[in-house]
């Protein structure tokens, strides 16, 4: 395993929501000051300088994305799809890709803590587990902005015996179906 | 999907309509049987457990259940945790529980720029020409006054489905009554299958069937759809 690639993967993508958290949180930031004087009907204008408040909309559109001012609710900026590759003592290993981005080939390769992990979650820890990892930020208290991890492991429904048995009757299946096109073929390229 | 405009609010939720026993569904209940842990269990937020409704969130997930309908629900991010359960729970667990109508549903609140881009948007969907008279008085309300009408709701239908199966797509389009002050507006899309009628339906088999082939479809046509509106946001 390239250890460094994945150092440098992991720190790029800690680069990358540091920078997206510090604008959402600057672009939420001017949204208080909208919601605090939005009893005032001024004229709308970006700096009142008599009043010495700042005005914004109370919607900011950048890049797309719209933030509001609602407040105390998660906001997730990434969202990864991961599947563990090799547990550690303290640590385990995945690879990840973006969630709905189909684009995103190949998959990083992520170092992530344990501690992480719900403890009701820790079980379902070992290789070929698949969880969400969701990075975001929660604004608490009307103000208080906290960058907040999620991981969240699927609990995959187990194979019963009837699905194991249709499994293999469809596998038969399409290998019958797949014998007799070859033959066909063959058939087809002698004549 | 990437989304046109990132919403305040996207959930998804998996409705089933059969014969249930709403006692069973309690959240040791989902712990002890693998479904969720058995510590989120332990933490869930009890709203009623009664013979005939049992409702709590466990692990970010809603939980619903009255006698004949049975709903789940989380945020779309983590949609396929759902999914899951559902499958757990009546494909290795509740195999004979009798149901007849799944649904697959996608709630979400996106914000407009401002107050008159929604009533923009709702002119398009609804316009006010063909109520004459009184269509040009609430347009002129739009105009001048703060507190004024327009459109508040609006149903599309789609039948027949496009898979073979019964049922229809209903999409509901409205005003958010949750974040009045983002002017948003709230779309949900209802994805409806009728898999069998109600006296001839033995198990759940056909339901886990649908929902496994269906799932991944009907959330993407749920984004489409809701992308079409939002397009229609941006540049109205």
């Amino acid at each position: 395993m390239d250890f460094d690639a994945l150092q440098n993967s992991s720190d790029q993508i800690s680069f990358d929501i540091d920078s997206d958290i510090q604008q959402l949180i600057e672009l939420d930031q001017r949204d208080n000051l909208t919601l605090s004087e939005k009893q005032d009907e001024g004229s709308g204008s970006l700096v009142n300088l008599e009043k010495n408040v700042v005005r914004a909309p109370a919607l900011t559109i950048l890049k797309g994305r719209i933030i509001s001012s609602h407040q105390d609710r998660f906001r997730a900026i990434r969202n990864w799809e991961g599947v563990v590759t090799a547990v550690c003592d303290d640590t385990f290993f995945a690879s990840v890709k973006l969630v709905n981005d189909k684009n995103t080939l190949p998959k990083d390769e992520l170092e992530i803590d344990k501690d992480n992990i719900d403890v009701g979650d820790r079980n379902l820890l070992k290789v070929g587990s698949v969880f969400y990892l969701t990075l975001g930020y929660r604004k608490r208290n009307g103000s208080q902005v906290v960058k907040e991890t999620r991981l969240v492991f699927r609990r995959l429904p187990q194979w019963s015996g009837a699905d194991i048995a249709q499994a293999e009757e469809d596998t038969d299946k399409l290998w019958i179906k797949l014998q007799s096109q070859k033959n066909g073929n063959t058939a087809e390229g002698q004549s | 999907m990437n989304m046109e405009i990132e919403p305040e609010k996207d959930e998804v939720s998996i409705v089933l309509l059969g014969r249930f026993n709403p006692t069973i569904f309690q959240p040791l209940w989902f712990g002890h049987n693998n479904l969720i842990s058995i510590e989120a269990a332990q933490d869930a937020e009890l709203s009623i457990i009664h013979p005939e409704i049992s409702q709590f969130t466990a692990s970010d997930i809603a939980f619903s259940v009255e006698l004949g309908r049975f709903q789940v629900k989380c945020e779309t991010i983590h949609k396929d945790r759902i999914k899951d359960l559902v499958i757990g729970s009546f494909g290795n667990f509740l195999i004979h529980t009798p149901i007849w109508t799944l649904g697959i549903n996608r709630d979400i609140h996106f914000p407009c720029r401002d107050e008159p881009t929604r009533m923009r948007l709702g002119s398009c969907f609804a316009p006010l020409e063909p109520w004459g008279g009184w269509g040009l008085r609430i347009k002129k309300d739009m105009e001048t006054e703060k507190r004024h009408g327009g459109m508040t709701r609006l149903v599309m239908k789609q039948e027949p489905r496009l898979d073979g199966n019964n049922g229809y797509t209903k999409v509901d389009l409205q005003p958010s009554s949750i974040l009045k002050e983002e002017n948003a507006v709230f779309i949900e899309v209802n994805d409806h299958f009728e898999l069998s009628p109600p006296k001839e339906t033995l198990g759940c088999k056909k339901v886990i069937e649908t929902l496994n082939k269906s799932w991944d479809e009907s959330i993407q046509q749920s984004g489409y759809i809701i992308n079409e509106v939002m397009k229609l946001a941006k540049t109205v």
